[in-house]
C-alpha cells in the first residue's frame, strides 16, 4: 500500500493503466441486486484518483478528463456531465500529489469522499438543470462507499502492477 | 513548484469551459448525435459480457432437451390448439369493436399492431435514480426514434437515443417524461407526468372538480403522436385536495414494472397506418345507420362513455 509515498516516481505502465480503466469501467456497468444498486461506489474515480497520486508529471486534468468522457458514453448521458467532474478530481489529485502522497490513509479517504461528493453534485445539477430530475441526498451515499473501498482498490492495484513488485 | 499548479489550474479551466460548452450543446443541439450513436458502440463488448451469463444459461438448456422439455412441448401444443380454436372467437369479436368503436366515434381504434420482442440489457444507466433501461435492438433491427415500447402490462416508454445493436428506452417515470393520457371510466384528458421514482406518476393541472376517482385506470389519449390510443397506462393511487391549492394533487402507480420484466415490446406501428384502419369499417357502418341495431347488454361499454366527457 505503500506504493504512494516512494519518494522516486514510478513509470507509467500504459497497459496497466488501460487494463485498471477497463476493469473500473466493467465494475460501472454489471447489473447488482436493487440493495447494493444504492451505494455502488464509482471506481471510475477511484483509478483516476490512484493514478494521477502515483504519476502527477503524467496524468491529471484530461486523464481525468477522458475517464469522465467513456463514463458519460457508458451511461448514456450527456457528453461532459461526469467528465467535468473526473476533471476536477484529476486536477485537485496532480495539484497537492506531493501532500496527498504523504497522507495516511484515512486522510487519503477523506480526500476521496470530498472529491468524489463534489463530482455527485456536478452530475446531479446538470441532471436537474437539463432534464428537471430530482437532486435527492440519497445520492451522495456513493460518496461514502467510494471513500471505504480506496484502501481495497489501492492495495488490489499496488498487488497486481508487475512493475512496483519488479 | 507553483507555476506548475497554475499550469494545472489554467489546464483545468479551459477543459471546464470547454466541458460545459459540450453539455450545452449535448442538451440543446443535436450536433453530437451521430458522433454518440458511434461512440455509443464501446458498450457493445461490455453489453455482450453483460447478457453473456444468460446467453450461456439457455445455450446449454437448448443442448441438452431433456424428459421435462419434451413433456412441456407437449402440454404446449395442447394449449396451442385450444388457444387457435380460442382466437377464431375473438377475430369475430374485434370486428364487432372495431365497428361499435367507430359507431361511438372513437377517433382511433387500437388496430392490430406488429410487435418486435426485445431484451432489456441494462436498467440503471446512471445508478438507481435514472429512469431509462438499455435495450438490445438499435438502428440494425430498424428501431426508430420516439418508438413506442411495451410489455404485457401497458406502456413503458419510448426510443430516445439509437446506436447500432442497442438503443435507450426514457420511461415513462423519467422526470423529463409526459405521457398524454385519458381516464378510462369517462374520458376525462390528463397529463402522466414521471417523477423519477419507480413506482410514481404525477398527474397534475386537474381542478378540484374533475371526475376522477381512486382505482381510476388511466390509458393513452393517443394524442402527441407518440403511443397508439387505449393502452393501459398507470391506475390513481391516491388524491389529496390540499387547501390553497389550485390543482388536485394526484398520484398514479404505472403498471409496467420495470425492475420486474426482462422482455419488453417494440410497437412496431406508424400512426399513418392505424388512422386508415378506421375508414375501412367506416363504409360499412355508414351503410347502415342504426344506432337502435347496436346491442348495448354486450358491447364493450366503457368505450361508450367517450362523449360524456366532452360535457366537462
Amino acid at each position: 500500500m505503500n506504493a504512494s509515498n516512494a519518494g522516486h516516481e514510478r513509470k507509467p505502465g500504459w497497459v496497466y493503466i488501460i487494463i485498471t480503466m477497463i476493469l473500473a469501467v466493467m465494475l460501472t456497468v454489471i447489473p447488482v441486486a436493487e440493495s447494493v444498486k444504492y451505494y455502488w461506489p464509482d471506481w471510475i474515480t477511484l483509478v483516476v484518483f490512484y493514478w494521477v497520486l502515483v504519476l502527477p508529471a503524467h496524468l491529471g486534468v484530461m486523464f481525468g478528463w477522458i475517464n469522465g468522457l467513456i463514463e458519460d458514453i457508458i451511461s448514456f448521458s450527456l457528453l461532459g456531465q461526469h467528465a467535468l467532474g473526473k476533471a476536477l478530481t484529476g486536477t485537485v489529485a496532480a495539484m497537492g500529489a506531493n501532500k496527498f502522497r504523504l497522507f495516511n490513509f484515512l486522510q487519503k479517504m477523506f480526500l476521496v469522499f470530498f472529491l468524489q461528493s463534489i463530482s455527485i453534485a456536478i452530475s446531479a445539477w446538470t441532471n436537474h438543470l437539463a432534464f428537471n430530475a430530482p437532486v435527492l441526498l440519497q445520492m451522495w451515499k456513493p460518496a461514502l462507499t467510494t471513500a471505504l473501498m480506496w484502501p481495497l482498490v489501492s492495495f488490489l492495484i499496488d498487488q497486481f502492477d508487475p512493475r512496483y513488485n519488479s | 513548484m507553483s507555476s506548475h499548479i497554475f499550469t494545472l489550474l489554467y489546464r483545468f479551466v479551459f477543459v471546464a469551459i470547454l466541458t460545459i460548452a459540450l453539455i450545452i450543446l449535448d442538451h440543446r443541439t443535436r450536433y453530437f448525435d451521430w458522433t454518440r450513436s458511434v461512440l455509443s458502440n464501446v458498450n457493445t463488448p461490455f453489453n455482450g459480457m453483460l447478457t453473456a451469463p444468460v446467453r450461456m444459461g439457455t445455450f446449454f438448456q437448448d443442448y441438452w432437451p431433456n424428459q421435462k422439455l419434451r413433456q412441456r412441448v407437449e402440454v404446449l401444443e395442447v394449449e396451442n390448439q385450444w388457444l387457435l380454436a380460442k382466437v377464431q372467437k375473438y377475430d369475430a369479436l374485434e370486428v364487432e369493436k372495431n365497428r361499435l368503436l367507430v359507431l361511438f366515434s372513437a377517433s382511433q381504434a387500437r388496430g392490430v399492431a406488429n410487435f418486435k420482442l426485445a431484451r432489456i440489457i441494462r436498467t440503471d444507466l446512471q445508478g438507481p435514480y435514472d429512469q431509462r433501461i438499455v435495450i438490445d435492438h438499435g438502428s440494425r433491427d430498424d428501431v426508430k426514434l420516439s418508438q413506442p415500447v411495451i410489455d404485457v402490462n401497458g406502456i413503458i416508454g419510448q426510443i430516445s437515443k439509437i446506436a447500432y445493436n442497442h438503443s435507450v428506452v426514457t420511461v415513462l417515470t423519467d422526470a423529463s417524461h409526459a405521457t398524454p393520457v385519458e381516464v378510462l371510466r369517462n374520458g376525462l384528458r390528463a397529463i402522466a407526468r414521471g417523477t423519477g421514482e419507480s413506482r410514481v406518476l404525477q398527474i397534475p393541472f386537474l381542478s378540484f372538480q374533475a371526475d376522477i376517482e381512486e382505482g381510476d385506470v388511466l390509458v393513452t389519449s393517443g394524442l402527441g403522436e407518440v403511443y397508439p390510443a387505449r393502452y393501459p397506462v398507470a391506475e390513481i393511487s391516491s388524491i389529496q385536495r390540499i387547501a390553497g391549492e389550485p390543482f388536485l394533487t394526484i398520484e398514479a402507480r404505472p403498471y409496467a414494472e420495470i425492475d420486474k420484466i426482462k422482455n419488453i415490446l417494440l410497437l412496431d406501428q406508424p400512426l399513418l397506418e392505424r388512422r386508415e384502419t378506421v375508414p375501412d369499417d367506416l363504409e360499412i357502418i355508414e351503410s347502415s345507420e342504426d344506432k337502435e341495431a347496436v346491442p348495448t347488454g354486450e358491447a364493450p361499454i366503457q368505450i361508450a362513455p367517450q362523449v360524456t366527457s366532452e360535457s366537462q
